[in-house]
Parts: structure tokens; C-alpha cells; sequence
């Protein structure tokens, strides 16, 4: 029972989160609006990134059910983020033009992001010895993509 | 009349030539210091190879294990003149395989190819001036180790008049500048001042972080050291890494060493652009390495961006 704790309290602020995110639909977020979503679902990665850096780091103890939000959290990002680049949504966005010029490019990055984040689901490390490879191989996604599709500030 | 003239214009034109000639002439090392050059080891040589970050310009970005060694030239490094293409630097004839320490030395540090030509200051021996000879002499003993790999790289494709060479000779005159930069505090740590050799010397971080004089064209602006710059590699700006709130003020010193090893800021956002090769190479040294750089960015005056 009390191994389900940590996850039930992760999992009601998120639903909680879900309700007030519902309720402020007036901000138009999603399909409506592809630079603030994207930028959204890359801080929600950031969050889980920093969780899983922070179990790397021994600051939060490792429990399976986190690690599995982890690359849940990271393989659900891979997923949608690809849809959010309509044709000339690059204004006022970090977002490169190597988007629009090298798509194949830029599917094929996302798609090593989606394989490398559902292979900490699949392989469901049980402890930080086997979470920190798996984590360490999703994470490298991020500075691989940002080298090439974000523009520095 | 005219063919005094003439013959006036001519001769001033010969001595203009002959000045042009003399100022831009290339800066050698001293000959005396050179022949007390130590000798190198290769197990140093390797922790200055990644500190210098060579094989980010004189290997393909995309080349991963072995092939990051094989250093016969790199991607083109677009900027506003133009674009350069980092030569062979193997141990083959077509790269360094020739040439003595001494060679080595005046390249690294004094921007002079065996020739007797200059070198583009995209190749920041501006930098490389502040190394120890050991540090010269350890690298020149890694990389006489690596993989000898055949083939010339792609000429510069420079715009005029950024494609005559000579004039380079007076830009080193100019701006070569070997002093330290900061005027650390006496009582300094030894961890401080390993980080003021790091990031002045061999890591080169100003040469991206600080704003150039001459719009873009000449030395760096010590009075704005690490603020910030345009990105001369693309668009967007290179970021304020001094201890300012434009800068990472609110970084601790931990947080400075963690970014350096993972690429990960503290608020989990990654490093992008350029900033990624810098991260692959500073996670290969000592972690007591990356500790100093972090040390001396916390001890640097703090400026605004520019």
C-alpha cells in the first residue's frame, strides 16, 4: 500500500492539474495555438527531466512507479510535439528553419526520442542502477535536438 | 612633369607596398623560448585536447567514438566573411605529421602556419596564447598519437577583402593580447585560477561569449568579458555567462559544473546550438576541471548583456 503512495499523490495533482488546465481553455492552447503548445509540452519534458536528473542525482530516492512517469511523461511529449510545426509558425519562436527545410530530419530525431523513452518503459527498471543508462539515452535527445532545431536565444 | 609625377606615385606606391609588408608580417614566437619547450606526455595531452575542444572545428559535428578522432577537417563554420573550413590536423603529411613543436607553437599560439602565413582568428590562438609550453608540448604529443588520416580540406570561402590573408598579420598586431583578461583577486584560490587558465587559455569561451570591437571584425571587448555576443555562427545570441542577472547569477557553482558535465540547466531546459559539442568535450575532463571553470565564472565581474 504504501508503495502506491508516491504515485497516488503524483497522480491526483496531475489529475487536479488537468482540471484547472481544462478550465483555463479561454488561454486557446493546443491546436489553435502551435508555438505556446510546444513550448508547453517541452516544459512539461523539462519536468521530467529534471525528476529524472534529480533521481541521477540522489536529491529524490528512486521509486519504479516515478521512473515509469519519467519516460512516460517524455515518451508522451515525442508523440504529440511533432504536430505542433504548421508551415509558418516559425515566427517568434526559437524553433529553427531546419524544421521546414530537413522535415525527415527532424521526424527521424523525434522518432529516436519516442524509441529511447518507450525503452525505459519497456524495460521498467526496478532500480537506479538499471534506470541511469536507460535515462541517460532519453536524455541525450534533448541537447542532440536543440543542437540543430532551436535557435540560441 | 608628368613623368616626374609619375615616377613620384610610383615610388610611394612601392613604399606603401613595403610598409604593408611590415606591419602585416607574421608574429613568431621567440626562438630562445622555444627551444626550452619541455617534452610533452600524451596521457596530459589528451585532458588539454579536450579542454581545447579541437575536434569540434577539425572533425565532423556528427562523428561519434573513434571517428571523433579522426581529425582531417570539419564542418564549414558559416559567419558574416564567409565560410572556414578547419584544416587536416592528423599526424599525416597532409595534416601536422610534418611539422616540429616549434611549428606547432607558432600556430597555436601566434597564428603562424610553417609558411610563414597567418591564420584566420577563426582559429582562436588568440586564446591558445595563454597556454603553458607544457600544455602546447602535452598536445602536440596526443595528437602526434592519433589516427593519420589522408586528404586536404575545403579552402575558406571568404568574402572581400576578408580573403587576403596577409592583412591578418596586422589584425594579430593589433589584437593579440597574452595578459590575463580578469584581475582576479589576490587571495584567489588555486581553484579560481585554474578556472581563469581554462576559460582564458585553452576552453576559449570568449571567443563566442564576448563581443568583438570593429563591428564584429576585431579583438574582444574585455570590458564586457562572457556578457554575451550575436552568434557569428548563425542567428540568435550567445548568452551572458557572468555572475549578472542577465547572466547565470542565480546559478550556484554546482549547478555551473553540473551544466558543464550534462547540458542540463538548473531549470532542466538543455544547451542547443554550438553549446552541445562545448558540453561532449567538457564532460570528458576531470571533474576537478569543471569545477574550476565554474569557480572562476562565479568570481568574474558580472555585466549586463550588451
Amino acid at each position: 500500500m504504501k508503495k502506491l503512495l508516491l504515485p497516488a499523490v503524483v497522480f491526483g495533482l496531475l489529475a487536479c492539474a488537468g482540471a484547472v488546465f481544462a478550465q483555463s481553455a479561454d488561454k486557446a492552447i493546443g491546436l489553435d495555438n502551435p508555438v505556446e503548445a510546444r513550448k508547453w509540452l517541452m516544459k512539461s519534458n523539462g519536468a521530467a527531466a529534471g525528476l529524472g536528473g534529480a533521481i541521477m542525482k540522489g536529491e529524490v530516492p528512486f521509486n519504479p512507479a516515478v521512473a515509469q512517469m519519467v519516460f512516460r511523461n517524455m515518451n508522451n511529449v515525442a508523440y504529440g510535439f511533432g504536430h505542433y510545426f504548421p508551415e509558418g509558425s516559425q515566427e517568434g519562436s526559437r524553433a529553427a528553419p531546419a524544421i521546414w527545410e530537413r522535415p525527415e530530419e527532424f521526424r527521424a530525431a523525434l522518432a529516436k526520442f519516442e524509441a529511447d523513452t518507450r525503452a525505459g518503459i519497456d524495460a521498467n527498471p526496478q532500480d537506479v542502477a538499471a534506470f541511469g543508462p536507460l535515462f541517460q539515452q532519453a536524455a541525450s535527445n534533448c541537447q542532440s535536438c536543440h543542437a540543430t532545431f532551436r535557435l540560441p536565444e | 612633369m608628368l613623368k616626374k609625377a609619375a615616377l613620384a606615385l610610383i615610388v610611394l606606391l612601392l613604399m606603401g607596398g613595403a610598409v604593408f609588408w611590415l606591419i602585416t608580417a607574421p608574429s613568431r614566437l621567440d626562438r630562445a623560448a622555444l627551444a626550452n619547450f619541455p617534452p610533452g606526455d600524451v596521457a596530459r595531452g589528451e585532458r588539454v585536447f579536450w579542454a581545447g575542444g579541437c575536434r569540434s572545428c577539425h572533425a565532423p559535428a556528427k562523428a561519434t567514438g573513434d571517428a571523433e578522432l579522426l581529425l582531417a577537417g570539419g564542418d564549414a563554420l558559416v559567419t558574416p566573411f564567409g565560410s572556414f573550413y578547419a584544416p587536416n590536423i592528423s599526424p599525416h603529411a597532409d595534416g601536422i605529421g610534418n611539422w616540429t613543436l616549434e611549428e606547432f607553437a607558432n600556430a597555436m599560439q601566434r597564428g603562424v602556419s610553417p609558411e610563414g602565413e597567418s591564420y584566420y582568428p577563426a582559429f582562436p590562438y588568440t586564446s591558445y596564447a595563454r597556454m603553458s609550453e607544457q600544455d602546447i608540448a602535452d598536445l602536440f604529443a596526443f595528437m602526434q598519437r592519433l589516427p593519420a588520416v589522408a586528404g586536404e580540406a575545403a579552402p575558406n570561402e571568404l568574402s572581400f577583402p576578408f580573403n587576403i590573408r596577409r592583412g591578418l598579420g596586422l589584425w594579430v598586431r593589433l589584437f593579440l593580447n597574452k595578459d590575463p583578461i580578469v584581475a582576479l583577486d589576490e587571495a584567489s584560490s588555486d581553484q579560481v585560477r585554474r578556472g581563469q587558465y581554462l576559460v582564458e587559455g585553452p576552453a576559449h569561451c570568449g571567443q563566442c561569449h564576448t563581443a568583438r570591437s570593429f563591428w564584429g571584425m576585431g579583438g574582444l571587448v574585455t570590458a564586457q568579458w562572457l556578457s554575451g555576443a550575436p552568434n557569428a555562427a548563425g542567428q540568435g545570441g550567445i548568452p551572458n555567462i557572468t555572475p549578472s542577472e542577465d547572466g547565470i547569477g542565480s546559478w550556484a557553482q554546482s549547478d555551473i559544473a553540473y551544466f558543464l558535465e550534462s547540458g542540463f540547466t538548473p531549470e532542466f531546459d538543455t544547451a542547443g546550438g554550438s553549446m552541445v559539442e562545448v558540453i561532449k568535450n567538457m564532460a570528458r575532463l576531470p571533474a576537478e576541471d569543471r569545477n574550476a571553470i565554474a569557480a572562476y565564472l562565479k568570481a568574474i565581474p558580472a555585466h549586463p548583456a550588451p
